[in-house]
């Protein structure tokens, strides 16, 4: 039998979410080159393997319980339904009206839905780099995935309250990048900073990654996953809407990237490579919320001024005492935040129409509404994510403990959680060179000459 | 404190110097004279660096007649031949602060006649000296110059006759490594030893610059490697992070990119003076630069040699490194304005040198 041109619409849709999830996926290779960048070289195969676990369990866990939680049906809180996910079209119509009106493959829903999920996980894990226990990640993986991501997904996503009010969160600035960055700031905060961040006196000490190429790298990664992650979010590609959500995306990345080295050049005297790596990210952050509902002149404002607000929040953390090694809060939180703001101003009525979520923001007419709308919603998200993270991990603090032991951190966790090292010869040499004893001054009174 | 009770460390330590006959008299001196608590108190005197420079030498000279005595007590005897012992870095230019580190030389006179065996024993006798006087200097409370300026080692130790193949090296393989050789020898002074001897060995270096007016120009881009920290609008940029976040890094943002400069200058001109107003007011009398410009620079130099005394009391921890910077936040507000005009002077300098650089 020849397909239907509906059946043929439908497939290409499907092609496209396909991809789109694969990109949303891939992204986790973009997290753990960047991670384990921006980390010191003993902890680097730590750091990079917790990705591959971590997403794992990620998998396991939004199959068994959180993709009910998030789009099933339920109530405004949560969802109810769907769980141990079977990939019947039967079961996706009796338990996911919030996903009905895609007319995409169910399963193909499920894995770019995961894809998001993995995302806000990998975030998360941030804020626990360079002096979590290996077993942390397992508990709070699950806990994460069952019992954070699926309520405030649910709220604005899978018919809850806040998609009920009209919030515009289109691919997940609060849903995906806050969540994560609030569990992160939690985390850190419990963990305390790493060893010999901060001096006597209160002053921070900068701890540079082992390997800036890798970061970069890892972020190139997540810009172009960032297609599948924003562009992808149409569900659909027959309108041919995705194009243009992918043009305000790469617009604000680009803006981000410039305005954050341009303010790191101004502020420091040096143009600074990691702070503009965490403008790129930041501006993909914010479009995040806002990629399907402005203007493209308004995607290079919001990406330009991720950008430079992310520069100057994560000095400002920095100060405040927060070791967060890989500026988790201010990228994903502090940019999230501004994203789910800035469609509150930069919404355009017809793209509000297009949409068919929410109303225009402040500078089309719009009014506070919107504006307001946004600010509840992350106020909501903010509370929920930040007091139960904050309860789960203080319990599990208690009980199982979250911190290697202080000669565990020292040693790095590639040895201590893993016994072996990421960088073996590496690593070997330099500590042979101070079993040696002496010699280590020798080789550094050398290097000088 | 009234000002006479500030200068007593220094005038007392003056005193005792001379008594001193060990390496541990000089070194309780120089820590009881430079310690920054010292001044913590009360803060630095302005115009105390000539006071300071004038310890330090004597400091220095008593430690190498130390380690004389001790060279001789181990039956090497006397200098075999003539020899002057060089100072280079800030203690060439008579610019040392309270916390200094040692950049030194010698250079000795091997006799015409002597044949290659006693050349060889006359440069050992050099070798050991050096080495020892680099060990006492540091037991003294100097450390060694990170760049291996040093005494001990023999690039920097030599006869005359081997200086001089060695500056014919550095004209001919002007390598970066090498015109940094080249510029830290301009800075070269006479601490102790034959004065002869020296004049032959700076009228050799000048006469190499004269002879060869490339040279010069491969000097500037190493003159001007240091940036002044001045940003967009006249701000000051400060350090983010670390233990010396909101500070300047004095010596390379301001004080270097002066001294540098000014050094150029004179060295393209013949000028032998080492210290950087000496060589000021030689610019000044060669008409080499506007009555005002000289005056401005002078001015501030005094200013920036101050503040590198507050530098070095700011931080209470000892550390070398902690006197390069200087804490702004502490600072009143004429002050920072002077710190800003200052780096303002020296990007002009710097424009001015840069003219040095030709056409390449």
């Amino acid at each position: 039998m020849e397909p239907t041109l509906s059946q043929v619409a439908s497939a290409v849709d499907a092609t496209w979410v396909m991809v789109a999830a694969v990109l949303v996926i891939f992204m986790q290779a973009g997290f753990a080159l960047l991670e384990a960048g921006s980390t010191r070289m003993k902890n680097a195969g730590h750091v990079a393997g917790k990705t591959i676990l971590t997403f794992g369990i990620c998998s396991l866990a939004f199959w068994a319980l959180g993709f009910g939680f998030t789009f099933g049906t339920g109530n405004s809180f949560i969802g109810l339904s769907g769980f141990f996910f079977d990939g019947s079209e039967e079961q996706a119509a009796a338990a996911f009206q919030s996903l009905s009106y895609a007319s995409i493959p169910a399963g193909i829903k499920f894995l770019f839905q995961l894809g998001f999920a993995g995302v806000s996980l990998a975030i998360a894990w941030g804020g626990f780099a360079e002096r979590a226990k290996l077993s942390v990640y397992f508990v709070f993986g699950v806990l994460f995935t069952v019992l954070i991501y699926p309520v405030v997904g649910h709220w604005v996503w899978g018919g809850g309250w806040l998609g009920s009010l009209g919030m515009q969160d289109f691919a997940g600035s609060t849903v995906v990048h806050l969540q994560g960055a609030v569990a992160a700031l939690a985390a850190t905060i419990l963990l305390k900073p790493r060893i010999g961040k901060y001096n006597r006196d209160g002053s921070s000490n900068l701890i540079p990654g082992h390997n800036q190429v890798y970061t970069v790298l890892g972020v190139i990664i997540l810009w172009v996953g960032w297609f599948g992650f924003n562009a992808g979010s149409t569900l659909g590609s027959v309108s041919g809407f995705f194009g243009y959500v992918a043009l305000t995306t790469n617009l604000a990345a680009a803006a981000g990237a410039v305005a954050a080295l341009a303010i790191s050049w101004i502020v420091m005297g040096k143009a600074d490579i990691p702070s503009m790596l965490n403008g790129v990210l930041a501006a993909l952050v914010a479009i995040t919320a806002s990629c399907a509902f402005v203007e493209p002149w308004a995607a290079v404002v919001i990406g330009a001024v991720a950008g430079i607000v992310t520069f100057y929040t994560a000095i400002l953390f920095d100060r405040l005492g927060i070791d967060d090694p890989v500026y988790a809060f201010s990228v994903h939180g502090i940019a999230g935040i501004w994203g789910t703001l800035s469609t509150g101003l930069f919404a355009t009525p017809e793209l509000v129409e297009k949409v068919g979520i929410g109303a225009p923001g402040l500078f089309y007419g719009g009014g506070f509404h919107q504006l307001g709308v946004q600010a509840l919603g992350l106020a909501g998200a903010l509370v929920y994510v930040f007091a139960v993270s904050y309860g789960l991990l203080a319990i599990m603090k208690a009980t199982m403990g979250l911190r290697v032991t202080e000669e565990e951190e020292v040693v790095g966790l590639d040895l201590s959680e893993h016994g072996t090292y990421g960088y073996p010869e590496l690593l070997h040499h330099d500590s042979k060179v101070h079993r040696e004893g002496g010699s280590a001054s020798a080789y550094s009174a050398q290097s000088l000459t | 404190m009234p000002l006479h009770t500030l200068h007593n460390p220094l005038h007392d330590a003056l005193q005792r110097v001379s008594n001193a006959t060990t390496v541990g008299e000089l070194s309780r001196l120089h820590r009881e004279a430079f310690a920054p608590a010292s001044y913590a108190s009360s803060g630095v005197p302005a115009g105390l660096t000539p006071l300071i420079n004038q310890l330090h030498d004597r400091l220095i000279i008593q430690t190498i007649r130390c380690c004389l005595a001790e060279m001789k007590a181990a039956g090497m005897g006397d200098p075999p031949v003539p020899y002057a012992f060089l100072l280079f870095g800030s203690g060439g230019r008579r610019e040392q602060s309270l916390a200094s580190d040692q950049d030194n030389g010698m250079v000795y006179r091997l006799p015409p006649e002597a044949s290659q065996r006693e050349q060889e024993e006359i440069a050992a006798y050099f070798r050991r000296f050096g080495q020892l006087v680099v060990t006492k200097l540091s037991e003294v409370g100097y450390p060694p110059c990170q760049g291996n300026v040093l005494a001990s080692n023999s690039r920097w130790n030599r006869s005359l006759q081997d200086w001089d193949t060695m500056f014919r090296e550095w004209n001919e393989t002007p390598t970066w490594e090498n015109i940094r050789y080249l510029l830290v020898t301009g800075d070269g002074r006479l601490l102790l030893g034959d004065d002869q001897l020296f004049a032959r060995w700076k009228a050799d270096y000048h006469q190499l610059l004269a002879d060869n007016p490339p040279l010069i120009a491969r000097c500037v881009s190493n003159t001007l490697r240091h940036r002044v920290p001045l940003g967009l609008f006249g701000r000051i940029i400060t350090e983010v992070n670390g233990k010396f976040r909101g500070g300047i890094h004095l010596k390379n943002g301001l004080y270097l990119p002066y001294v540098n400069c000014v050094r150029l200058w004179s060295l393209a001109n013949g000028i032998t003076a080492t210290g950087t107003l000496e060589r000021i007011d030689a610019i000044r009398s060669m008409h080499l630069w506007e009555e005002e410009l000289c005056e401005t620079v002078q001015r501030h130099f005094h200013r920036i040699a101050d503040l590198r005394l507050l530098a070095a009391t700011q931080w209470q921890d000892d550390l070398y490194e902690s006197s390069s910077y200087l804490q702004l936040a502490k600072l009143p507000r004429e002050t920072i304005g002077m710190v800003r005009q200052a780096m303002k002077v020296a990007l002009y300098l710097q424009k001015i040198t840069s003219r040095y650089e030709g056409d390449r």
